[in-house]
């Protein structure tokens, strides 16, 4: 597959590394640790050049980069952060349901206030942070779909699965994301169904 | 809570799949139905659709990190350096 890109390393530096280095700032909150984040993401960049097909902007291209290695950040440092184990619960998603298929733990009234920074800041941290307690293999499916935004064909060759079973796995992901971001407080009180 | 012909747990299926593929009119239709009278299956699908909002969020707002936001010059030096080292 051959490159869209004109590699100017230089000129990415200096086009988006303040941008880069900026979302990484406000995800880890150190700075040596954002500018290394920074660096291994035009590393990364350089190293799959090859991959990228032009169907997004490159600044699009290097935040998705940027945006797993955020995740692989999390990942090495559970200890640090929000610590729900939701990689060894693998019936978590029974729970949702009662027997008629009917809420059982129902969802809640997320209070989100896109005009203040600060408690978007707050989303985007636990979102992250449960996003890199998925188990591996779910949270790459929902990465590759929702972050790079691949289609579900592409998954699935990209990991062996069949389409069902990326849908499978997308669903599972969505759940325990939304379980896990109710669990830090995104949503109100939780109401749990008497019927 | 049985709304038209899916259960919660139907329609959240498929109101995940439908995030990813188009789902044929019937179900469509019938999904449509049931969040209009199932208030838990419509917050699901507004989560859903934050989750993806949030993946998909790039921007900065200026407050919400602390100290010096842009990269040092000492450090832009040094990545220019260690990508012209691999290239």
């Amino acid at each position: 597959m051959k490159s869209v890109l004109k590699l100017n390393s230089d000129a990415w530096v200096d086009r988006y590394g303040d941008a880069l280095f900026h979302f990484a700032l406000a995800r880890v909150n150190k700075r040596e640790i954002a500018e290394d984040l920074v660096q291994e993401t035009f590393l990364a960049a350089v190293q799959s050049q090859e991959r990228f097909k032009g169907q997004s902007s490159e600044k699009t291209w290097l935040f998705g980069i940027l945006k797993h290695k955020v995740i692989d950040h999390y990942r090495k440092n559970k200890a640090t952060v929000f610590a729900l184990d939701l990689s060894n619960d693998p019936d978590s998603l029974d729970g949702f349901f009662n027997a008629k298929g009917g809420w059982q733990i129902r969802p809640q009234h997320w209070s989100t206030h896109p005009g203040k920074s600060q408690e978007v800041k707050e989303a985007l941290d636990h979102f992250y942070q449960c996003l890199s307690g998925l188990p591996q293999r779910t949270a790459d499916v929902f990465v590759y779909r929702e972050i790079d935004g691949l289609g579900t064909d592409e998954i699935c060759k990209l990991l062996g699965i069949t389409s069902a079973n990326c849908w499978v796995i997308l669903y599972r992901a969505r759940m325990l994301l939304r379980k896990c971001l109710e669990l830090v407080g995104l949503g109100k009180k939780r109401e749990v169904s008497t019927k | 809570m049985k709304h038209w012909m899916f259960s919660c747990k139907d329609v959240s299926q498929k109101i995940s799949q439908s995030m990813d593929v188009q789902q044929p009119l019937r179900h469509h239709m019938a999904v449509r139905i049931h969040l209009m009278m199932c208030r838990y299956c419509a917050r699901f699908y507004r989560q859903l659709v934050l989750l993806r909002k949030m993946s998909r969020h790039t921007e900065v707002d200026p407050i919400q990190t602390r100290g010096p936001k842009r990269l040092s010059r000492e450090k832009k030096g040094q990545i220019k350096a260690a990508l012209r080292s691999v290239t």
